[in-house]
């Protein structure tokens, strides 16, 4: 999808696995306020990325909020849903 | 409502309505999931989404009990919170939430509004209309993931704020 974010896993460990996105899917539910602060929390990412990643999820169904190595993907999805965000992982392409 | 820091260690809500708190002390019946197929299936979503089904059963046998604890443990704070530090009950009381506990409160708000939108149908559609002037429990539904929302929103917003003390 042209613009979108990708958050690039450069450690070593997860260089080695085969990459992995987390992707956080819309919810027409979750405050979009809510969204932003959960990404700030979970990947301590800046307010102003986060609020990037939450605009992408809200407007085009879906945001790739990181990428890495499978057992820390399934780390980050085990914390968003935690948060109760729709979130999978998926094989790079 | 209004919502701003006691103290390094307190949020206090004030302002709080005899229908608000009615509503409030409701939150946990309308975070539990259970009996709603459509509410258990939202607070129980799969790794993959179902493109790689081995992931999600072991995600299914050992991940989803660990969540479901999380949210039962997020609620229970909530009751807890309610129960111990609900000032001046009937119109406008007050509520005392540690700080420490607003993690939990905005997880079992969130739990409450995803099973009740889930449980009555609530789509995006729905949630951007005007609410229907109906006694139909769909719109009451409403009412409450709205105004279980606006406490989010609160909580939020006085999390972003520094403490006064």
């Amino acid at each position: 999808m042209a613009g979108t974010l990708v958050e690039q896993e450069t450690e070593t460990e997860d260089a080695l696995d085969v990459p992995w996105n987390v992707v956080v899917h819309n919810d027409p539910v979750n405050l979009m306020s809510y969204v932003a602060q959960v990404f700030q929390k979970v990947f301590g990412y800046s307010r102003q990325r986060a609020e990037k990643h939450m605009l992408e999820v809200h407007r085009h169904g879906r945001s790739i909020v990181w990428t890495g190595g499978r057992e820390r993907a399934e780390l980050y999805v085990q914390q968003l849903h935690g948060w109760l965000l729709l979130a999978t992982i998926e094989r790079t392409s | 409502m209004r919502a701003r820091h006691l103290d390094e260690d307190t949020l206090e809500i004030t302002g709080i309505g005899f229908l608000e708190g009615a509503i409030l002390w409701r939150l946990a019946a309308a975070a539990d999931p259970r009996g709603s197929a459509a509410a258990e299936e939202r607070l129980a979503s799969s790794l993959t989404g179902g493109a790689e089904p081995g992931l999600d059963e072991e995600w299914q046998e050992h991940v989803l009990p660990e969540l479901r604890t999380l949210f039962a443990s997020a609620v229970e704070i909530v009751r807890m919170d309610l129960v111990g530090s609900w000032l001046g009950p009937g119109t406008d009381a007050t509520l005392r939430v540690p700080v420490h506990h607003v993690e939990a409160w905005l997880i079992a708000l969130n739990q409450a509004r995803l099973a009740l939108a889930a449980r009555h149908g609530l789509t995006e559609k729905t949630m951007t209309q005007r609410p229907p002037e109906d006694l139909q429990p769909r719109t009451l539904a409403r009412l409450f993931v709205d105004f279980f929302g606006g406490l989010q929103q609160l909580l939020l917003e006085a999390g972003e704020e520094p403490s006064t003390s």
